[in-house]
């Protein structure tokens, strides 16, 4: 078995994305979501100040923002589904985040009858392995290059798209040590929620079993 | 109109162009630094589908987080009156983290929207080593009849996960 290497997470976002399918481009009827949203997302401490309305340009924009957890987790509604951004995300917040992402859907299915069509959720992290450099875990990747001896590897990056999302590796500019690591998964609009994530994590251990690098 | 300043990108375009507006700056000092906001950040980092390196160089080197990843956000949720402590004390038992994010809906449904549960460091008084508890404080008239409920519906499925670290108490006010 491949020894892997340790790598910390130093930095890390979750973006969820649902759609409606058609856009709900009548602003009035969004609106009976918001009251029945604001209720499910008492639960997690939401605050009439936590409640931000939006001058939207795209049907795509955030309308209204609700801001959890002094903004850690940012919970938007545009005209054409909602959107989840957590900061400092980890695992230990799947359950936090299926709850939060079902209440809204449920909130959505009661005010305007309407369910998810798809789903995105995307990971981006910075990664920062323990005693190996960029060069030594992206080596591999430039093998089909070919490189000539003047060209000496300092990092390989990939993008890699797959049926069902992307995967990114790259240099992080914001610490020229550290890997970036972006994962995006799409899925249809029945799955449910800890499948999703559940693929997602799966994701993340198969991206850490290319790199030969453990997480912690 | 405020002013704003964005990357944006063609994914069909290999050119990154960049947008300023000025006009409601023009009275204002230039090198004055628009507020960093960690979601904007991030959310500019993750959002991105090309030129990975130029979108990252949005994050701020104090965005580069060294503690435990989740704690400001589990902060956020209870009073931590020793969050030192009780990032320390999380960090080794990294397992309490996703319970306490799980507890604190349930919390809220059986002891009401104003509950701020706190997190302490005590011994335990059998095992003589130190644990988590969670201090619940409430006035309500049935808040023991909730504990109850709480017990029955969320904590007695959970505590082999504890693995005998985390506990709830309850005091009146």
């Amino acid at each position: 078995m491949v020894e892997k290497t340790k790598a910390k997470i130093s930095v890390a976002g979750f973006q969820y994305d649902g759609f409606f399918g058609d856009p709900i481009l009548n602003n009035q009827r969004l609106v009976p979501l918001l009251q029945p949203l604001y209720e499910a997302l008492k639960t997690w401490d939401i605050r009439p100040a936590n409640v931000k309305y939006k001058n939207p340009v795209a049907a795509n924009d955030a309308s209204v923002s609700f801001e959890i957890a002094s903004g850690r987790l940012v919970l938007s509604i545009s005209h054409t589904g909602f959107t989840l951004v957590v900061v400092n995300a980890d695992w230990s917040q799947a359950e936090l985040v299926t709850q939060l992402l079902e209440a809204c859907w449920k909130a959505s299915e009661g005010a305007l009858g309407i369910k998810a069509s798809r789903h995105e959720l995307q990971i981006g992290m910075t990664v920062i392995p323990e005693g190996k450099s960029q060069q030594d875990i992206t080596r591999t990747f430039a093998g089909p290059w070919e490189l000539r001896p003047t060209d000496e590897l300092q990092m390989c990056g990939v993008i890699l798209y797959t049926a069902n999302g992307s995967l990114v590796v790259d240099r992080a500019a914001a610490n020229p040590q550290a890997i970036f690591a972006k994962i995006v998964h799409r899925f249809d609009g029945q799955t449910a929620f800890p499948e999703m994530l559940k693929q997602l994590y799966d994701d993340e251990l198969w991206l850490g079993n290319v790199l030969k690098l453990e997480f912690e | 109109m405020a002013a704003s300043a964005q990357w944006a990108f063609d994914r069909d375009v290999p050119i990154i162009r960049y947008e300023i507006d000025w006009s409601a700056r023009i009275n204002r000092p230039l090198y004055e630094s628009p507020p960093k906001s960690p979601v904007a950040t991030t959310l500019a980092k993750v959002k991105n589908e090309g030129g990975e390196a130029a979108v990252q160089q949005l994050t701020p080197p104090d965005a580069v987080e060294t503690g435990l990843r989740s704690f400001p956000t589990l902060a956020a949720f209870y009073s931590v009156p020793r969050p030192i402590a009780i990032e320390s004390f999380l960090q080794k038992n990294q397992q309490l983290v996703g319970l306490l994010f799980s507890a604190f809906p349930k919390i809220r449904a059986n002891w009401g929207t104003e509950i701020k549960p706190e997190l302490n460091i005590v011994d335990d008084p059998d095992g003589g080593f130190p644990i988590l508890m969670v201090r619940l404080t409430s006035n309500m008239p049935d808040a023991y009849e909730a504990l109850d409920r709480f017990d029955e519906e969320w904590w007695l499925d959970h505590i082999k996960d504890a693995e005998g670290l985390l506990n709830f108490s309850l005091h009146s006010r």
